[in-house]
């Protein structure tokens, strides 16, 4: 810094002597007179004489020249520091991305035969053009069918390229990708390989060449499944079939609906599936399991036609709340997460007071009852159980709780206070349950919506989860093929009739000039340009010294 | 070396300051350009006293009765009118070149380049012969073409270019006057452009020269340039080094030029100058002395020589004799 400082003073007050020196020098002029032969003899040019004159270096080419030199020394001080972005010669690579998902099987010629053409083209354009290209097949095909085994999204793709774009072999300027998807408004590159092939490929992929071929086909697919559990007021389970159609209506649709057991279903109501674009159908269900749902069409794409779909339960589980709970605050939180039903339902989580080990037996969550006294509030919490997640355990220990003398049998402790009484146990298995204390202020008095109280609040839905976890999730749904295998990421394949957009113009496709990230610092172009000005200036003052100037 | 910058007139400028001339004398018109000779032709021109060689046939006995001196006769004298040819002669020397290289001063060859080029814009309009010498290289091999019309501007290209390229010769240049002057016409008019820095026997020969240029009917004008004014600035205004002029030698260094030594230089400029003057003052001559703006410049100069060009036609008496 302070050299810098230094530097700086010097070339300032160089560049003041300069000026200074200038402008009072004294030009002497080398003139012919005629009249040379009359003149007697001169007197000597004194300095005094020399006068101020703001016009002589303003007149001196020389005076110039050592100003730009002191001018560029401050520039080189001033702009230290200060990059330039570098600035390669015209590079032309084109990575070209052939979209190999299943919806390209579909035409006559397929589509992922117009596809390959199209690449054909584009590197043939590329290599006339002397520049470099590669063919890469999103996603990766296996050798047997031709094409992916999953179907692949937009932003999937950018996942298989993320591989392409570390291919060190050639400079990638451009990207195209040929799909029978239309371009998407946003296409973003997958951060998976790597920051830095992210940040080259952003690059690319903000504006990608898109080419799409193939004509629209139309295609009817089951896109999904809806599923009502049994009500409380006796109303059955329903499973709802969306089917969506894209493209002209096709008239030869069915749908087949097994059960767990094999049987067919029948729907609730008779469905006209030949009208309109999006259709459902209800069917009645009682019994949880794997059902399969097939549609039948005459159109080429069928992966889309089959569908998986497992029940785990019909019903959510309802609360049964013992009588002593079964009025005042608790009640009504239970009756707003669960139907409340009576103790008599197997399937019901209890509710209820702790009174001794016996009453222990069914899935339940269990409250002890009081408020310890003279109790050390310091307590030990297992940090990983469930139960304590989100529960701020400062605030538990606040509480106070009162403490069972003893675990009880099956129960492992979750929290516990320092003299050894447990404060929060669970118990895994078949019959889950949890033992935990009641609020404070007694079950009746509590007043739930206190702010106080969150703390009980969080470790009492805690522990209403923990009692439902062994639930399987109502309605698991996923595409499969004909033996039951597992398909992915078919929603972007099920509209193989989305209209053809129009496509770049191959001879658009030219080499660019890319400005590199690399950045190269400005000062030794201003002392290369200080090297030139020196070498002018000396040029020019050996040539004025040998000449008019004194 | 500069090349020579174009004349500061336009040719309708030119055009605009002879008729300026013609309106200047009472004998305008028709005729302006016609030199009379004695001759034989039945053109009365006037009386005059009989002097010994006078052809007798000529005396006029009634006017000579009607006269009333006895001892004394009256002859008629004849003449004849022919349109007179120019002669323009450019010194060439070293004094004329002095500044040539300085492109932001005219030198007074160039001035007097320019003069030679308006001379011959006029005489192309008026019909008259011109023709263009330098004093170095009239010598008793060499005869002046005289040209008119379309070929003066060839010929002033050709005369300019020669001049304007050639160096100075070293030392005193003479003036090889020859036969060619005295076999200059009777109504010619010839026009020397010069300094008057010429010492010695150039200065000599060219008074001879602008003798023999102005014998019996034929008429000489000198044109002085007089670059004293604008070399005076400079010395007054600049530190200077002089560089050798002719003779005169090289003085290297830094001088400022004080008013004493101005005033001396003057004298002698001016000492010289009356001499000329004193020995070209004689019928025939006309002097006219053109004086160079008091500060240097192209610019000041061609606004000054648009001024003095006028007065120079008017004095040279080509439109006309003054009285």
């Amino acid at each position: 810094m302070l050299l810098g400082l230094l530097a700086f003073a010097t070339v300032g007050l160089f560049l003041v002597v300069l000026l200074v020196k200038y402008m009072r020098r004294s030009k002497v002029r080398h003139v012919e007179i005629s009249a040379l032969q009359f003149l007697p003899e001169l007197s000597e040019a004194r300095q005094s004489r020399v006068r101020w004159q703001v016009s002589t270096p303003l007149r001196s080419p020389l005076f110039w020249l050592r100003f730009l030199i002191l001018l560029t020394l401050l520039a080189i001080l001033l702009l230290d520091g200060v990059l330039v972005p570098t600035k390669n010669a015209p590079a032309f690579g084109v990575l070209v991305a052939v979209d190999h998902s299943p919806s390209m099987a579909v035409g006559r010629p397929t589509r992922l035969q117009l596809a390959n053409e199209m690449a054909d083209k584009i590197v043939q354009h590329v290599t006339a053009q002397g520049g470099c290209s590669r063919v890469v097949a999103v996603p990766h095909t296996t050798p047997s069918n031709g094409v992916g085994d999953a179907g692949v999204s937009p932003i999937a793709m950018m996942h298989a390229l993320s591989a392409a774009l570390e291919d060190g072999s050639c400079h990638w300027t451009h990207l195209a990708v040929v799909s029978d998807l239309p371009k998407p408004p946003f296409f973003a590159l997958s951060d998976a390989r790597g920051q830095e092939v992210v940040a080259e490929g952003e690059a690319l992929a903000a504006d990608p060449l898109w080419f799409q071929v193939g004509e629209p086909e139309a295609n009817s697919a089951l896109t999904g499944a809806d599923f009502k559990a049994a009500g409380l007021g006796g109303d059955g389970a329903r499973l709802s079939l969306n089917i969506a159609r894209f493209g002209d209506a096709n008239s030869d649709l069915s749908l087949v609906v097994t059960g767990p057991k094999g049987q067919i279903l029948s729907p609730d109501a008779p469905v006209d599936l030949g009208k309109g674009q999006e259709a459902s159908v209800s069917y009645a269900v009682s019994e949880p399991g794997t059902y399969q749902a097939e549609l039948e069409e005459t159109g080429e794409f069928a992966l889309d036609n089959r569908l998986a779909l497992s029940i785990g339960a019909m019903s959510v589980l309802p609360i049964a709340l013992d009588s002593d709970v079964s009025a005042g605050p608790l009640a009504n939180l239970a009756r707003q997460m669960a139907p409340v039903v009576g103790a008599e339902r197997d399937d019901a989580v209890r509710i209820g007071l702790y009174s001794d080990q016996d009453g222990l037996g069914e899935r339940g969550i269990y409250l002890v009852r009081g408020e310890a006294q003279g109790v050390n509030a310091l307590g030990y919490f297992q940090k990983d159980s469930p139960l304590l997640e989100a529960v701020d355990l400062d605030l538990l220990e606040a509480l106070k709780p009162r403490g069972l003398e003893r675990l009880p049998e099956g129960f492992r402790s979750v929290a516990a206070g320092a003299d050894g009484k447990v404060w929060i146990a669970v118990r895994a298995g078949a019959h889950p349950a949890v033992l935990m204390p009641e609020p404070a202020g007694g079950l009746v008095n509590a007043n739930l919506a206190d702010a106080q109280h969150l703390t009980w609040l969080v470790a009492f839905i805690n522990a209403y989860r923990f009692v439902n976890q062994d639930r399987q999730p109502l309605l698991d749904v996923s595409h499969v093929d004909a033996s039951g295998a597992r398909l992915e990421n078919l929603a972007y394949e099920s509209d193989t009739a989305k209209p053809l957009g129009s496509n770049p113009e191959l001879d658009d496709i030219q080499p660019v000039s890319m400005i590199g990230e690399a950045q190269s610092p400005l000062w030794p172009w201003l002392a290369l340009v200080a090297i030139i000005l020196l070498v002018a200036e000396r040029f020019v003052a050996l040539r004025l010294s040998g000449g008019r100037t004194a | 070396m500069i090349s020579l910058r174009p004349n500061p007139f336009d040719p309708a400028t030119l055009d605009d300051i002879c008729v300026k001339a013609r309106k200047a004398f009472a004998t305008s018109g028709s005729g302006a350009f016609l030199r009379r000779k004695l001759g034989q032709s039945l053109e009365y021109r006037e009386h005059r006293s009989y002097v010994f060689g006078d052809d007798v046939r000529h005396i006029d006995w009634r006017a000579s009765l009607r006269h009333g001196r006895p001892d004394e006769f009256l002859v008629r004298s004849f003449e004849a009118e022919e349109q007179f040819q120019l002669l323009v002669i450019v010194d060439g020397s070293a004094t004329m070149r002095a500044g040539m290289e300085d492109p932001h001063r005219v030198s007074k060859l160039e001035a007097a380049l320019w003069i030679c080029e308006a001379l011959g814009h006029i005489a192309g309009n008026e019909a008259i012969g011109i023709g263009f010498a330098s004093l170095g290289e009239l010598s008793s091999r060499d005869r002046v073409s005289f040209v008119q019309g379309g070929q003066i501007g060839e010929a002033f290209a050709h005369f300019s270019q020669g001049l304007w390229s050639s160096k100075a010769p070293k030392g005193r240049e003479e003036v090889s006057i020859g036969a060619e002057l005295s076999r200059l016409k009777q109504s010619s008019v010839t026009i020397f452009i010069t300094d008057f820095y010429r010492t010695n026997t150039a200065q000599a020969a060219l008074e001879e020269a602008v003798q023999l240029a102005s014998r019996g009917y034929r008429q000489a004008v000198v044109c002085e340039l007089n670059s004293w004014p604008t070399e005076r600035a400079i010395l007054r205004d600049d530190i200077v080094s002089l560089g050798a002029v002719g003779a005169a030698a090289e003085r290297s260094g830094a001088f400022q030029a004080s008013g004493p030594d101005l005033t001396a230089a003057e004298d002698a400029i001016q000492a010289q100058r009356d001499g000329y003057a004193q020995a070209l003052n004689r019928g025939g001559v006309v002097h006219f002395a053109w004086d160079f703006p008091d500060r240097p410049g192209f610019d000041a100069m061609a606004e000054g020589f648009r001024l003095r060009f006028h007065d120079f036609l008017l004095a040279s008496e080509l439109f006309g004799r003054v009285g």
